[in-house]
């Protein structure tokens, strides 16, 4: 894994374990699968999400990457706001899985 | 079924857009082309063109009063025309992003930015991208943004007297240079105000800037101030931008089927960085919303009777551009309210260095949508104060001044603001 990389999975669990921090999850789980070229973090916790929430996260996470994202801008997902977290996080990530069932939430985002 | 159905109209609705773009683009470029010779003797328009590349043009220096109205037309299509070829090559997306950097370029091209000084930075960012093995299509918009500095390759070529060999060389050769450290420090200038002033390339260019001429001074050179501004265009410049608005919103709802429903979610948005409306809500509804600003920019400025020259319409255009990531109507009121106040209160509105803060002052609008009116309105009060003051720091070699000085206020007020928040929160939630 190069520096870059390396920069963009840490901005990436840093912003999901912000989301889950705010949501009040008690416990939250982070699993970073590195496979070159490509790298994949899951994190997982109990929230308490809204049909709605659900859909707009699950859309946002899966809009068309954004090339000028992947290392200019990645680094204000760090310090965004919650609202605007999974527009910026879809618009860096190639492929998004959101799955929500009985009040676990588990998202899995790949770079 | 149904999924795979959404996936192929996305995927086709995505092309026609693609394509729509290239042809529109291609066909303003080659309008203004023909206008300029239809209007113009081509030995005036080459001339013309000669005094635009090859002259010094830092802030401020309009073309159209170097050059004529005719050959800043051909040089403002000559750089379109170039963008497009390197985003088809580079295999580019046409994001809002992108869309953005192509008229903020069209509008520095009135006052600053030509083929001469852009093509350096251009091959400047391409090489760094080569050397960070980076695909050079996610460094666009530092490629054609980049440009902000592009007036310090004229200085030095032109303004030096090194001579045409020692001057043209180390005046393309500083362009490189600057070009390839431009990606790595806009990233990290990105933090400094956290994307909160949508202008980061002006911000990132002010610093470069700022150190290139520190750097002359050690060796006394001195750069002098220019005001060339033009006054014998004025209806033709209004009439360009009125038609180039005009066509944003017909071929904004052209592509949007003639269906504006998304808007009024557009107009909920905060606006920072980055918020890409292309990407959220298709180019249709971020060409008519760029179109809005600019008939709202134009308005204004007949409602203060201001000056009317190639800087001031160019700001006008650049201002509108940012309408595709984050501004809308309702986020740059609260600026323009501010702006407008610190000018009345302290300033001219027949001063065109005034009225560029005013437009350029809009691209704060995330601090209005993300904190609401009255930090938009302060943010545009400190915008106009802190704009004269920085300009000496980089001598006018940043055309980007607003978007440097746009900088140090988000950097100054975001973290104030924030601080007041959790104040307040923390005193409700103790209650």
């Amino acid at each position: 894994m190069n520096s870059r990389e390396e920069q963009k999975t840490s901005n990436i669990v840093r912003a999901l374990t912000l989301y889950y921090l705010h949501k009040k999850c008690p416990q939250t789980s982070i699993t970073i699968i590195p496979s070159p070229p490509s790298y994949t973090v899951v994190v997982s916790g109990s929230v308490s999400l809204s049909p709605k929430e659900l859909q707009e996260m699950t859309d946002h996470l899966n809009q068309p990457k954004i090339p000028e994202m992947e290392y200019y801008y990645d680094d204000l997902i760090v310090s965004d706001t919650i609202d605007n977290l999974f527009i910026l996080l879809g618009a860096m990530v190639s492929k998004a899985r959101v799955d929500y069932q009985d009040g676990l939430l588990r998202i899995e985002l790949t770079h | 079924m149904d999924a795979k159905k959404d996936d192929a109209l996305r995927t086709n609705q995505a092309a026609f857009e693609r394509n729509s773009k290239f042809i529109y683009f291609g066909l303003l470029s080659f309008s203004m082309i023909l206008y300029a010779f239809l209007t113009t003797k081509p030995a005036q328009l080459f001339q013309g063109l000669y005094r635009i590349y090859f002259n010094p043009c830092h802030l401020f220096s309009d073309f159209v009063a170097i050059g004529g109205f005719g050959a800043t037309l051909v040089n403002i299509a000559l750089i379109i025309l170039v963008e497009l070829l390197v985003i088809w090559r580079s295999k580019g997306s046409q994001t809002g992003t992108i869309i953005t950097s192509i008229f903020t370029t069209v509008g520095y091209a009135f006052f600053g930015t030509s083929l001469f000084n852009f093509l350096p930075i251009l091959l400047g960012v391409y090489l760094y991208s080569r050397l960070e093995k980076l695909p050079f299509n996610t460094l666009l918009l530092q490629a054609f943004m980049g440009s902000a500095i592009g007036p310090i390759s004229n200085y030095i070529a032109f303004g030096l007297g090194l001579g045409p060999a020692l001057g043209l060389g180390l005046g393309l050769l500083v362009g490189v240079v600057v070009g390839m450290i431009t990606s790595p420090l806009s990233t990290v200038f990105l933090r400094f105000h956290q994307g909160y002033n949508l202008y980061n390339l002006g911000f990132t260019a002010g610093v470069i800037g700022m150190i290139a001429v520190a750097i002359m001074r050690q060796f006394n050179i001195s750069i002098d101030a220019i005001s060339i501004l033009d006054s014998e265009h004025s209806l033709q410049l209004i009439l360009f931008a009125l038609i180039l608005f005009l066509s944003f919103i017909l071929f904004g709802l052209f592509l949007k089927g003639w269906d504006l429903n998304d808007y009024r979610r557009l107009l909920s948005s905060s606006g920072r960085l980055l918020t890409d409306y292309v990407q959220q809500y298709g180019s249709g509804i971020s060409f008519f919303n760029m179109g809005i600003l600019g008939l709202m920019g134009l308005g204004f400025l007949k409602l203060v009777n201001a000056p009317i020259n190639g800087p001031v319409i160019g700001a006008c255009i650049t201002a509108s551009a940012f309408a595709a990531i984050g501004k809308h109507p309702l986020n740059i009121l609260p600026l323009m309210i501010g702006t407008s106040l610190a000018t009345f209160l302290h300033g001219s509105f027949q001063s065109t260095e005034t009225i560029l803060a005013i437009l350029f002052g809009m691209n704060l609008a995330p601090i209005a949508g993300q904190f609401g009116w009255l930090a938009g309105i302060l943010a545009g009060y400190l915008h106009v104060a802190v704009v004269g003051h920085v300009l000496p720091l980089h001598a006018g070699f940043n055309l980007y001044n607003n978007g440097f000085a746009a900088g140090f206020v988000a950097a100054f007020l975001v973290p104030l603001i924030e601080s007041v928040q959790r104040i307040y929160e923390s005193r409700t939630t103790n209650e």
